[in-house]
C-alpha cells in the first residue's frame, strides 16, 4: 500500500511514456504526408535501418567523445581539484566557490548565448579579443573546433556540480587519517594516492553515474550553439533524434533511437551502480 | 634513543594561548603520563612533539637536538590516535605495513615485518580485514602495530584507552606496559584518568590551563603534591582540604585549628608561621575512632557509601563536606555523631595560594 502512489508516479512518468516511445519506434509515424495519420506498425524495420545508419554510428561516437572528454575527465578532474583547493581558507575562496558555481544554475540556452558572443567569429567576438592581445588572428571558433568548444562550453557548466560533490565526499574522510599518514611519512602526492582517491572511489562513481547519464542527454546547450553541426561534428545523439523527428518528421525513426540510447543508458547506469556495491 | 625536553614551550591558537610556557624534561626509555583535565592542553602538548602542530614559542628537543621545525616523519617518533585513525580501505597488513610500504621497501620484507608485528600483538588471524571487522580492542592494537613496525624511538599515545570498556582498559594497560619493556622506547602517553596515570607511568606530568603543575613519579605525587591541584587531582576520594589556621608552635609540634574547631598538633615544619593555612588531610589518612580512643574531629555523617570491604563517609565541616575512606563496612545514617582519628603524619599544609609548604627534610 505504501508503495502505491510512487507506483503509480513511475507509472505515468516513467513507464507509460517509454512504452509510448516503444510502440511509436515500432511504427513509422511521420509529421507529414500519409503516415502522419495513419502510423503503420511496421515491427523492427526502424532497429534495422538504425544498425545501417551511419549517421547514428558517427553521433554515438560523438557522444562518447563528448561525454568522455566533458563529463569523465574535464569535470571530474577539474571539479576534484577545485574542491580540494577551495578546501583551504584564504582570501578570495568565496569569490572563487561564486565564479565556479555560478554557471551551474545558469539555464543551458542561456549559458549557449553567453559562449555565442564569446565564441562568435569575426574581430567582435570575445574570444577573438582577447586572444589578439597575444597575436593570434580572429578564429571561427565553432567551425574548425566545434567539438573541443562545446566540451570547454559544458565542462565550464559542470564543475561546480562535481566540486560540490567531491567536496562532500572528501570532507567524509577525516583530517585524522592524514595526520596518522604524515606520521607514517606519506607525502601530499603519497596521501592523495593512497588515501583520498580510494576513499572517493564511491563518490566519483555516484558523480559518473550521474553526469554520464544526464552530458549522454545534453540538447538545449549544444542545439543552441551548433545545432549539431557543422556538418553534423557537434551531432550528439540527443541531437540526432530531435534533427530525425522535427527536421525530417520521423518520429518512429526518432523514437527507435531513443530507445535504443535508453537502453545504452540503462546499461551504463547499471554497471555503475554494480562499481557502487550500493542499493538502489 | 629518545630523551624529551620542552624549555618553555608554548602555543597559540590565533591570539589565544593553551600552552603557556611547559618545562618538561623526560629521559629516555620512561614511560610519561601527562594528566590533567580535559582541555588543560594534553593533546596540543603532545602533537607539537609529533610534529603536527607548530610550536609558537620555545625549544622541543630530542636527544638534544632542536626538532621544532623538523617534519613529522624525520622526528623518528609514532603516535597512537584516540580514535585510532586506522586506513578504513585498507586491510590490517596493510595498515601495519603503510609506513614502509611508502619508503618502497621491498614486498617480502613488509611481509615479514608485518607478520612479527602481527604476531607480537596476537593480530595474524586477522591480517586480511579491515578494520571495520575488527573489535575496538583489535582495532587499537593495529593502531599499535603500525606506530611500531617503524621502530620509533619515541611512541606518543592520546588517550588509547578511553574508547574501550573497563574490562579491556585493565587488559590493555597490562599489554602496554609489556609493549614498553619489549620496545625499550620512550613512551608519552596522555589521559584524563589519574587512575591510568598512577598505574602505567614512571614519570607523571600534571597538567592544568596549559601549565605544568608538577612532575615526579606516581608515589612522589600521592605523597608531596607541591599545590592543591595536584594534591585533589591525584588520589581518589580527593584529599581532603580544610581552611585552618596555624595556631601556635611550641617547639617540636605546630597546633593547627581548622575553622570547624577541630585542634590537630602536626610535627614541626621549617618556615611555618602563625597565620591562615590550608589543611589537606586524604580520606585514607582519617580512621573511625572508638569511644574510649583519642580523636582530632567530632562531627556527624551526611552520608556514607558503603563498597562492601570499606565505607567511605561523607562528613560535616561547615563548608563543603568531607571525606573519610575507613576500611570495613559500616552502616552510618546521615547524622550520626562520630569521631574521626588523623595520621599526623600524613598531613598536608598549603598556604593560601594553595602552594604545599613542606620542611626539606620531609
Ligand atoms: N586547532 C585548534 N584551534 C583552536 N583552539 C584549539 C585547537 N586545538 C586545541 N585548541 C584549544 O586548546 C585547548 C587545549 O586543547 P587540547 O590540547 O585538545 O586539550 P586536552 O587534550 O587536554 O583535552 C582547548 O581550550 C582547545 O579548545
Ligand atoms: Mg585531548
Amino acid at each position: 500500500m505504501l508503495v502505491l502512489p510512487s507506483a503509480i508516479l513511475l507509472f505515468a512518468f516513467v513507464l507509460y511514456p517509454s512504452g509510448v516511445a516503444i510502440y511509436t519506434s515500432m511504427t513509422n509515424l511521420s509529421l507529414t504526408g500519409p503516415a502522419a495519420l495513419n502510423p503503420r506498425f511496421i515491427g523492427f524495420d526502424n532497429y534495422t535501418k538504425l544498425f545501417s545508419d551511419h549517421t547514428f554510428w558517427r553521433s554515438l561516437v560523438i557522444t562518447f567523445w563528448f561525454v568522455l572528454f566533458s563529463a569523465i575527465i574535464g569535470q571530474l578532474v577539474l571539479g576534484l581539484l577545485s574542491a580540494i583547493l577551495l578546501k583551504r581558507q584564504f582570501a578570495l575562496r568565496p569569490f572563487f566557490n561564486a565564479i565556479i558555481l555560478m554557471p551551474n544554475a545558469v539555464p543551458g540556452v542561456v549559458a549557449a548565448l553567453m559562449w555565442s558572443s564569446m565564441l562568435a567569429s569575426g574581430e567582435y567576438g570575445t574570444l577573438n579579443k582577447i586572444v589578439a592581445w597575444f597575436g593570434v588572428d580572429p578564429q571561427r571558433w565553432l567551425v574548425t573546433f566545434p567539438l573541443s568548444m562545446i566540451i570547454v562550453v559544458n565542462i565550464w557548466r559542470g564543475i561546480g556540480f562535481a566540486m560540490i560533490l567531491m567536496n562532500s565526499g572528501l570532507s567524509a574522510i577525516s583530517e585524522e587519517l592524514y595526520e596518522a599518514a604524515r606520521m607514517d611519512g606519506a607525502t601530499t602526492w603519497q596521501a592523495f594516492r593512497k588515501i583520498t582517491l580510494p576513499l572517493l572511489v564511491p563518490t566519483i562513481f555516484l558523480y559518473l553515474l550521474v553526469s554520464t547519464v544526464t552530458t549522454i542527454a545534453i540538447f538545449a546547450l549544444i542545439y543552441a550553439l551548433t545545432r549539431g553541426g557543422p556538418a553534423g561534428a557537434t551531432e550528439i545523439v540527443g541531437i540526432y533524434i530531435y534533427n530525425q523527428s522535427f527536421g525530417s518528421y520521423q518520429l518512429g525513426y526518432g523514437s527507435a533511437i531513443a530507445v535504443v540510447l535508453l537502453i545504452f543508458s540503462l546499461i551504463i547506469g547499471t554497471f555503475y551502480v554494480r562499481a557502487l556495491k550500493v542499493e538502489v | 634513543m629518545g630523551t624529551i625536553v620542552l624549555n618553555q614551550v608554548r602555543k597559540s591558537f590565533g591570539g589565544h594561548e593553551v600552552i603557556k610556557g611547559a618545562d618538561i624534561r623526560i629521559e629516555d626509555g620512561q614511560f610519561a603520563v601527562f594528566v590533567g583535565p580535559s582541555g588543560c592542553g594534553k593533546s596540543t602538548l603532545l602533537r607539537m612533539i609529533a610534529g603536527l602542530e607548530d610550536i609558537s614559542g620555545g625549544e622541543f628537543l630530542l636527544d638534544g637536538k632542536v626538532m621544532n621545525d623538523v617534519s613529522p616523519e624525520q622526528r623518528n617518533i609514532a603516535m597512537v590516535f584516540q580514535s585510532y585513525a586506522l586506513y578504513p580501505h585498507m586491510t590490517v597488513a596493510e595498515n601495519i605495513g603503510f609506513s614502509l610500504d611508502l619508503k618502497k621497501t621491498p614486498k617480502a620484507e613488509i611481509k615479514r615485518r608485518v607478520g612479527e608485528i602481527a604476531e607480537r600483538l596476537q593480530l595474524t588471524p586477522y591480517l586480511n580485514r579491515k578494520p571495520s571487522a575488527l573489535s575496538g580492542g583489535q582495532r587499537q592494537r593495529v593502531a599499535i602495530g603500525r606506530a611500531i613496525i617503524k621502530e620509533p624511538s619515541v611512541i606518543l599515545f592520546d588517550e588509547p584507552l578511553s574508547n574501550l570498556d573497563a574490562a579491556l582498559r585493565v587488559q590493555m594497560r597490562a599489554e602496554l606496559q609489556e609493549l614498553h619493556r619489549s620496545t625499550g622506547a620512550t613512551i608519552i602517553y596522555v589521559t584524563h584518568d589519574q587512575v591510568e596515570a598512577m598505574t602505567l607511568a614512571d614519570q607523571i606530568v600534571v597538567l592544568k590551563d596549559g601549565q605544568v603543575m608538577q612532575t615526579n613519579d606516581p608515589i612522589g605525587l600521592y605523597k608531596e603534591p607541591e599545590n592543591t591541584f595536584v594534591a585533589q587531582f591525584i588520589g581518589s576520594p580527593k584529599m581532603n582540604l580544610f581552611p585552618a589556621k596555624v595556631e601556635s608552635v611550641a617547639g617540636d609540634v605546630v597546633r593547627i585549628r581548622t575553622d570547624a574547631g577541630w585542634p590537630i598538633d602536626l610535627p614541626a615544619i621549617e618556615g611555618l608561621r602563625a597565620g591562615p593555612v590550608q589543611l589537606g588531610i586524604r580520606p585514607e589518612s582519617l580512621t573511625l575512632a572508638a569511644p574510649h580512643e583519642p580523636a582530632e574531629i567530632e562531627t556527624r555523617t551526611v552520608l556514607s557509601e558503603r563498597l562492601g570491604m570499606e565505607t567511605y563517609i561523607s562528613f560535616e565541616t561547615g563548608g563543603e563536606p568531607g571525606i573519610a575512606r575507613v576500611p570495613g563496612d559500616h552502616s552510618l545514617p546521615s547524622g550520626t555523631p562520630i569521631r574521626l582519628a588523623v595520621d599526623p603524619s600524613a598531613c598536608h599544609i598549603f598556604d593560601n595560594d594553595g602552594r604545599a609548604i613542606r620542611s626539606q627534610s620531609a
